[in-house]
Parts: C-alpha cells; sequence; structure tokens
C-alpha cells in the first residue's frame, strides 16, 4: 500500500477511534469520576424542589432561579438581553417561516407572486433559509444559552453590556443580510448567502455575544459542569471558528470551496445548531421532569463522540461531485459513525421521558422538547443512512432533503427552543403565559403541521428520485409527479406558521406585561384558584 | 426566600397525574454503558475502517489520471512522465548526440542541412539509400562508398570513407537515427544491435567499399522509386 493522503486520513480515523476506545474504557472504569450524583447539579444549584416543573401554566413555578442567600442569577441587565434576544428570535422565525411558506407555494403556484425579483422563488428561499438559521435558531438559542449557563453554572452574566451590544449589532447584521439577499446581493454558497462584508458585522455581534458567555463560565461558582455546559461551551468554540473560515472571501475557489461550503453548512447543524438543542433538551428534560438524565456517564460518551466525529460528516453533499473519493468516503464513514453520540443521547433523554408520560401528557414545554428530542433521534439515524452512497444517489438532489433538513432544523432544534422558551421566559417575568389555549394552539398546528409536511416531502423526494435515475422515464416526469407533495407540503407549512403566529402572539402579550404573576401568599390553594380564574 | 415544598405534581394538571407512583425511580446511582451501544460502536468502527481501506485502492488511479488530465488541459508535460513519455525523452537524447556526432563526422561533406554538394556529394535529404531499410545506410558507413551511385536523379561519383574502424556500432546508431528523422526524413531509428547484425554480416568485405549504388540495390534491393514520400513531395 503506497502512502497517499487516503493513507493519513485512515491513520486520523484510527485515533479517533482509539481515542473512543480510551474514553469509553475510563468511562467504565470511572476514571473520569463522573456519578450520578453530577447530574443532579441542576437542581442543587437552585434552591427549587425535584419534580414536575411547570411555570409556563403554573404561576407557582414562575421564578427567577436563586442561589442559597435568595439573590437572583439573573440581573434586570441581565434578564433585559436576554428578553431581547428571545423576543427577536420570535421575530425572525415570523418573518423567515412566512418567506419559507411562500416559497413552498411556489413550487406548485409558479406564476404567483413573480412580479418583482426580491419575491422570486431563489431570493425568497435564501433569505428563509438565512432568517431561520441565523435569526430564529442562533438568536433564540444564543439568548437560551444567556439563561441557562449562568444558571447552571449558579453565577450571574458576566458583561451584561456587551452581551446587549452584541446582540443588537447581530440582530441588525442579519436584517442586513436578509436585506442583501432579497435585493440579490450575496456571496452565492447555500448558508454563506449573507454577503461577507455584513458577515463581519455578524462576526463582531457573535463574539460581543460568546465573549460574557465564556467569560461567565470562567467564573462558574460550581465545582462540576453539567453536560448542558460542555454543549454550550463546544458550541461557542467551534461556531466562530466555522463562521469566519467560511466567510473570509478568496481563500477558497472552485471544487474546494464547494467542500469548505459543505463542510461549514453541515457543521452549522451538527456543531451549533445540535449542541444548543441537545444541550438545552439535556437541562429542560430533567428540569421539567424532576429527575436526573438515565446515566450520567453515556452523556459524556455521547458529546464526545459528536466532538471526534461530526466535523468531517458535511462532504456526503459532495458525493458525484469534482472531490477527491478519499474526502467523500471519509464523510459517510463519520456520517455513519455518528449513530454512536445519538445513541448515547437517545438513550439518555428518551429513558428519562418516556418513564415520566404523565408529566408528558400534563406540560406542553415538555413535550416540545421530548419531541424535540425524539427528533433529533430520528433525523441523525436518518441522516447518516443518506450519506451513504446507495442512498444519496437516490435522495440527494430531491425534496427528501428538504424534508430531512427540516427534521433536523425544525423537528429537533426549533421544537426545542418552542420548548425553551415556554419554559424560560415565565422564570425571568415571573408570570406566566397569558393564554394558556394558545400555547396548545401551538403545539397541536406544529406539530400536525410538521407531520404533513415530513411525510409528504419524504415520500414525494424519494419518488422523485427514483423517477430522475429512471432513463426510460422523461425528465420532467420526476417533476411533475412531485406537485400533490409539494401541495402538502405548503398545507404543513401553513399550519406551522399559524403555529407561530400563536406563540408570537403569547411572546407579544408577555413582553407587554400581561400574564398572571405567582402571589405572594404560601398556599397552594389560592395559587390553583387563581390559575383556575385565568382559564 | 423560602419556598414550602410543594407536591411532585400541581393539581391543575388533570387526572392523569395522579396515576403518577411517586416512588417511581429507574435510576441506579451509576448505569454502565449498555453494552448493546458497545457492540453496536464496535461493529461501525469495523465497518468504518474497511470502507476507509478498501476506498484507498481508488486512490492513485484516479490521481494519475487528474494529473494527465490537468496536463493535457494546460498544454504542458505532466510532472509524473509516464512510461511513454519517458522513452520519448530518452530518444530525443539519443537523437540529440546523433545529431553531435553527425556534425563531427559527416558534416563536412554532406553539409549540416542534408544537402550535400551539387555535383560532388551527394544529398542525405530524400535519399532513398538513407531512408531505405536500416541494413542499407547502416552498410554504407559501415564499409564506405566508391563508385557511381544515384541520388534525387543525380548521378554521383565520389567516394565515402570507410568507418567500420572508426565508429563504434553505438555511433553508427545514433548518427543514423539522428539522420533517418531529420530534416524531410522520417524513417525509423537505428539500434545499436541492428549495427552489429549487419557488421557481423559483413565480416569479410569490411574493408571493401561498396562499388556504387547498383551494388547495393543489388545487394538489398532497394526500389527504384525514393523509399520516403515526404521526399518526393520535396522539390
Amino acid at each position: 500500500m503506497t502512502f497517499t493522503i487516503g493513507t493519513l486520513v485512515l491513520v486520523s480515523f484510527a485515533v479517533s477511534l482509539a481515542a473512543l476506545v480510551v474514553l469509553i474504557w475510563a468511562i467504565s472504569k470511572s476514571q473520569m469520576r463522573f456519578t450520578q450524583e453530577d447530574a443532579r447539579t441542576i437542581f442543587r444549584v437552585e434552591q427549587r424542589d425535584e419534580g414536575l416543573d411547570d411555570p409556563s401554566v403554573n404561576a407557582d413555578d414562575a421564578t427567577q432561579p436563586t442561589d442559597a442567600g435568595g439573590h437572583a442569577y439573573h440581573s434586570p441587565e441581565s434578564r433585559r438581553v436576554i428578553l431581547f434576544m428571545l423576543g427577536m428570535a420570535t421575530l425572525w422565525l415570523i418573518v423567515g417561516s412566512t418567506f419559507g411558506l411562500i416559497a413552498s407555494l411556489k413550487l406548485h403556484l409558479p406564476d404567483w407572486l413573480n412580479g418583482s425579483a426580491p419575491l422570486t422563488f431563489g431570493r425568497m428561499r435564501a433569505m428563509h433559509l438565512n432568517l431561520v438559521i441565523y435569526g430564529w435558531s442562533s438568536v433564540g438559542g444564543i439568548g437560551l444559552a444567556l439563561w441557562l449557563l449562568p444558571t447552571i453554572f449558579a453565577t450571574p452574566l458576566r458583561f451584561p453590556k456587551l452581551a446587549l451590544a452584541g446582540g443588537i449589532i447581530m440582530n441588525l447584521a442579519v436584517a442586513c443580510g436578509a436585506a442583501a439577499i432579497g435585493m440579490g446581493w450575496t456571496d452565492g454558497l447555500e448558508w454563506l448567502e449573507i454577503p461577507w462584508q455584513i458577515d463581519i458585522a455578524l462576526a463582531i455581534g457573535l463574539f460581543g455575544l460568546l465573549i460574557p458567555l465564556l467569560n461567565t463560565a470562567y467564573h462558574r461558582e460550581v465545582h462540576h459542569i453539567y453536560v448542558t455546559g460542555w454543549y454550550y461551551l463546544g458550541a461557542m468554540i467551534w461556531f466562530p471558528i466555522l463562521f469566519l473560515v467560511a466567510n473570509i472571501p478568496g481563500i477558497n475557489v472552485g471544487a474546494q470551496q464547494a467542500t469548505v461550503n459543505w463542510w461549514f453548512a453541515h457543521n452549522v447543524l451538527g456543531l451549533w445548531l445540535t449542541p444548543i438543542g441537545v444541550g438545552a433538551a439535556y437541562y429542560l428534560l430533567p428540569r421539567m421532569i424532576g429527575k436526573p438524565i438515565y446515566s450520567y456517564r453515556l452523556s459524556l460518551l455521547g458529546f464526545w463522540a459528536l466532538a471526534l466525529f461530526y466535523s468531517q460528516v458535511g462532504i456526503h453533499h459532495l458525493i458525484g461531485g469534482p472531490v477527491p473519493t478519499w474526502v467523500v468516503t471519509l464523510s459517510v464513514v463519520q456520517s455513519i459513525m455518528m449513530f454512536i453520540p445519538v445513541i448515547a443521547v437517545a438513550i439518555n433523554q428518551h429513558t428519562l421521558w418516556m418513564s415520566n408520560l404523565p408529566a408528558f401528557r400534563a406540560s406542553v414545554p415538555l413535550r416540545f422538547v421530548a419531541i424535540g428530542a425524539l427528533m433529533y433521534t430520528a433525523a441523525s439515524f436518518q441522516g447518516s443512512l443518506e450519506a451513504l452512497r446507495s442512498v444519496n444517489s437516490v435522495t440527494h438532489f430531491t425534496h427528501y432533503t428538504v424534508a430531512h433538513a427540516h427534521l433536523g432544523a425544525y423537528g429537533f432544534v426549533s421544537l426545542i427552543l418552542f420548548g425553551g422558551f415556554y419554559y424560560v421566559v415565565p422564570r425571568l417575568v415571573e408570570r406566566v403565559w397569558p393564554m394558556t389555549m394558545l400555547i396548545h394552539v401551538h403545539f397541536w398546528t406544529v406539530v400536525v403541521g410538521f407531520a404533513i409536511y415530513f411525510v409528504s416531502l419524504s415520500i414525494g423526494g424519494w419518488l422523485q428520485g427514483l423517477a430522475m435515475l429512471d432513463p426510460a422515464r422523461d425528465w420532467m416526469e420526476s417533476m411533475e409527479l412531485t406537485k400533490p407533495y409539494l401541495i402538502g407540503r405548503s398545507i404543513g407549512g401553513s399550519l406551522m406558521v399559524l403555529g407561530h403566529v400563536a406563540f408570537a402572539i403569547n411572546v407579544l402579550a408577555m413582553l407587554s406585561g400581561r400574564g398572571a404573576a405567582r402571589v405572594a401568599v404560601l398556599d397552594p390553594t389560592a395559587a390553583t384558584a387563581l390559575a383556575g380564574g385565568r382559564k | 426566600m423560602t419556598r414550602t415544598p410543594k407536591s411532585d405534581f400541581p393539581k391543575d394538571f388533570g387526572p392523569a397525574v395522579r396515576d403518577v407512583d411517586e416512588n417511581f425511580d429507574p435510576y441506579e446511582q451509576s448505569n454502565p454503558i449498555p453494552w448493546p451501544l458497545l457492540a453496536i460502536a464496535g461493529a461501525l468502527v469495523i465497518w468504518g475502517g474497511a470502507t476507509l481501506y478498501f476506498d484507498l485502492a481508488a486512490a492513485p488511479q484516479g490521481a494519475a489520471d487528474q494529473v494527465t488530465r490537468t496536463a493535457q488541459a494546460n498544454g504542458t508535460a505532466t510532472p509524473a512522465p509516464t512510461v511513454e513519455e519517458l522513452a520519448s525523452a530518452k530518444a530525443d537524447q539519443f537523437t540529440a548526440e546523433g545529431a553531435a556526432l553527425f556534425g563531427d563526422y559527416c558534416a563536412t561533406c554532406h553539409q549540416p542541412n542534408g544537402a550535400g554538394v551539387r555535383g560532388a556529394i551527394p544529398p542525405l535529404d530524400g535519399s532513398r539509400y538513407v531512408t531505405a531499410t536500416s541494413e542499407v545506410p547502416i552498410a554504407i558507413l559501415l564499409r564506405g562508398i566508391a563508385g557511381p551511385i544515384e541520388v534525387k536523379d543525380v548521378v554521383y561519383d565520389g567516394r565515402m570513407p570507410t568507418l567500420h574502424d572508426t565508429l563504434s556500432n553505438d555511433q553508427i546508431a545514433r548518427i543514423l537515427t539522428y539522420v533517418r528523422g531529420a530534416w524531410s526524413n522520417s524513417a525509423g531509428a537505428v539500434t545499436s544491435d541492428q549495427v552489429q547484425t549487419v557488421r557481423a554480416g559483413l565480416t569479410d568485405t569490411l574493408n571493401q567499399p561498396w562499388q556504387g549504388g547498383s551494388a547495393l540495390e543489388a545487394t538489398f534491393d532497394i526500389p527504384s522509386t525514393p523509399a520516403s514520400p515526404t521526399a518526393e513531395a520535396k522539390p
């Protein structure tokens, strides 16, 4: 065997596998000294009882996290920046998903809204993607991190003014980026459409937010960093690197650029949105249910296997492209290796909520998070299989990929963010959500809408892929057969947007000061009477 | 602030919560990593290693093709020459050395452009004796010529030196390879083995120059029309 770059890759793969074996051995032998007691860290830092915790409707739970002396972990300044981020994220969700719906409708109503360039499919779709990724998911995820990290580290947020400035810059950059795309000014690469000049502002805003968070982690008051902290700290180090490397203009051209493009695009999902979602679920599920996760050691395996394997995954998008075979094969192998962390996370999280189904039924925020966690497992399994050359050749350039992307970015990340919002905002403003009914509307429209969306597109995409591979059939046939499924997608998407409107109304009402506050009496019956009267 | 301990589930969560077994706690203090997960991980590792290993075989082949295609696209020589290109480069060197020898031993009479001297020295450019089968020019160099010879419709009657002592087989091969491919000539290369074969066949007569063109024609059956069509096309 001659020594090639492929050999080097094989060796590096072997090294990362060896690292994994050592890790598993260390965990098994308790070398890492992580015990199930560490899983209770999140309960200890707050003076808060274990047991079902649902501040979304129960005013008694809508209290700020405090230390033993009764001092709140979140200062008014820190609360202001969190609410700003969560509010802006909601705005981007509404705008971004509306653009997505318009783009969806255009696929089966091609003559609708084609009067001016910004309204055409190409720009609508790009604006949708950038607004939901950098606006909704990233702004919302950082908003959640601003709440989660000080809470699990039991210390106030450092530099809240810098964080607010960073948040404002980041949101302005997202708005400018979407406007630039609408005007036709883009970098011309998927996921990197926002012009690099505006990306500078986005990066500055991002650093303005991440520096306070990392500084807060540095000043933590807890002995043990809870698993959520690992995921968020990892994400906060990975994402700026990804974002800078991929956006600096002129470094990569041609096939290299395509490689970097997909390396970045897939890592935004895997090393930024996934840690945000999984990390939040690792906090929210035990917090809401009031019981620790199944196996704390397993969470260690899940985190490190993600860190080891994920960064190479994206190149499977270039199967059949002008990229060296070994790069693509490495990516395929790493994609399949992702089964390991995903199974680890699945065992941990699903065991917890599935063995507490009554709590699942009782709490809508918990339902959002639990279903989101389930969708993470589903999306990851599906994604690993889609990386195989045999499956990829059917599915890749079809709507099947779109369905998969939404399973990850929506079914997983967005649902967990919804649950996180419903849990966090009441505790910040110390009031429950004003319109309980809308929470249920939101839940059911989103779940049913997304089910329609996903099933339609997956079936339609698969049939489309088979038709495109069949030389006996005309290519137009492969497009025409998708039409009923595209209509199905628009129906599902409409329901989802409807749910987002219900969500946004609640957020708006909450931020404008409505919603019942906890009564100062310590008599549970009084609180119950209040809750009953609210309905 | 202090808070009263509250029940696990507030009363307003509906009847479902009341089914909860409050003592339910499935968690051991330290759950091991489940063995099926380790088994799956092991299987994936083996599969991944095998996939990467078998894929390596394709890499060098693809790399060579890519280098060739790039070179063709740029119109430049490939950085890593193929067997053919290497042979061609060696042939070029062989011919160049032949040209140098030609300058030393032949160009004084036959001229550097192979045109000879009108009425005295026959041309090599387009000569049917030069471009005939390789035995003919080899035999001429070895033995020389003393007698009339007709080249390109002109009869020359001069004396060509006998060179079998002066030149080695290898030198003759180089000179003839150059001459047979130079100017408008396009006859094949000559190897020193071929020279040796002819030399061995002429052992007894090496010191006797050929008695003109007729002797060569009789011995080697040279066609009366020029062998090289390109030579004929030349005015």
